[in-house]
């Protein structure tokens, strides 16, 4: 027996010693992939963050072209609703946003649909809409003759 | 002897260790794997911090936005600051008392005072410093807000609220706070 025989574990295969090339090479393939997993979800969490601010501007876009609506006279309601535009705040950090409005008149008043798509995925088939009545009480909200 | 046992160390299946190129190339690569861990670490926590912060900012930016209208909206006078530099900002009168709009380091601050009793306050902190500028047209009054500029790379903070005075309500240029 030799002399080393006595330090070795038990089960150790007999003159093996270390890790070879091939192992280490699956090791750092190993943890390279892990890592390059990672990497992405800190990219799509970035983008949730500045979809989530971009919704943020729109809604308060929107809400913001509800109120002006509010202070429209009724004869320059049609002609203000053909000229909306987001405004130039809106416009620089929203790509590509674009306003539409859509009016319906009824018993209780004029019922506003204000819409805001931008380039987002499923933004322009589902545009965000902000819902508002002007009341006949209103500036706004007196019925079309 | 001696040089004899050293150069025969390597065919020595007793021997245990590695040799000192093998001990620098494993320090390496580690270093390497680690620097890359390391780094990703710290991105990631660099990262949720700053969208803690912009998330916030975005909460209390719609909270402002819907308080100044409910407060505009039934508001029987409204007074906006004649300066920018001014320490209040909007003021609000309403049968229940009057409402201030007021600037701090770090927001703005609501403060109600009722006719009887003590007033209240409410902070509308950001994450940084920002200029507020308010604006009178005709029955709509708007309250604007951009961060100043920061070496952060979070993006600027952009608050821009208009709303729509009640039929019969008065916007005042100026006046005493």
């Amino acid at each position: 027996m030799h002399s080393c025989e006595a330090v070795r574990p038990p089960g150790h295969p007999a003159g093996r010693r270390g890790f070879t090339t091939l192992e280490v090479i699956a090791a750092a393939g190993l943890v390279s992939a892990g890592l390059a997993a990672i990497v992405p979800i800190f990219v799509r969490q970035a983008r949730l963050v500045a979809e989530t601010r971009r919704e943020r501007i729109a809604l308060e876009e929107l809400a913001n072209q509800a109120e002006r609506l509010a202070a429209v006279r009724p004869d320059a309601l049609d002609a203000h609703l053909a000229g909306l535009t987001v405004s130039p705040a809106v416009a620089a950090l929203v790509p590509a946003a674009r306003l539409a409005a859509v009016r319906g008149d009824s018993p209780l008043g004029t019922r506003v649909a204000l819409m805001l798509s931008w380039d987002a995925a499923g933004r322009h088939e589902r545009p965000l809409t902000l819902v508002t009545w002007l009341p006949p009480g209103s500036p706004a909200g007196e019925p079309r003759r | 002897m001696m040089r004899r046992d050293r150069r025969h160390r390597s065919l020595d299946p007793c021997h245990a260790g590695v040799s000192l190129v093998e001990l620098l190339a494993a320090m390496t690569a580690a270093s390497v794997v680690m620097s890359a861990a390391v780094s990703l670490v710290h991105r990631g926590y660099a990262l949720e911090s700053r969208s803690r912060q912009t998330i916030a900012d975005e909460r209390t930016a719609l909270r402002l936005a819907r308080q100044l209208r409910a407060d505009v909206h039934a508001a029987d006078r409204v007074r906006w600051a004649a300066v920018p530099d001014e320490p209040w900002l909007i003021m609000i009168d309403m049968p229940t008392g009057t409402v201030t709009y007021a600037t701090t380091a770090v927001g703005l601050e609501r403060i109600v005072k009722p006719p009887v009793g003590m007033p209240s306050r409410e902070d509308f902190t950001f994450s940084r410093e920002a200029s507020w500028v308010v604006r009178g047209d005709g029955s709509l009054v708007s309250l604007s807000g951009t961060s100043v500029e920061d070496r952060s790379r979070r993006p600027p903070l952009v608050i821009d609220i208009a709303a729509a005075l009640a039929t019969g309500s008065t916007l005042i240029h100026g006046g005493e706070p």
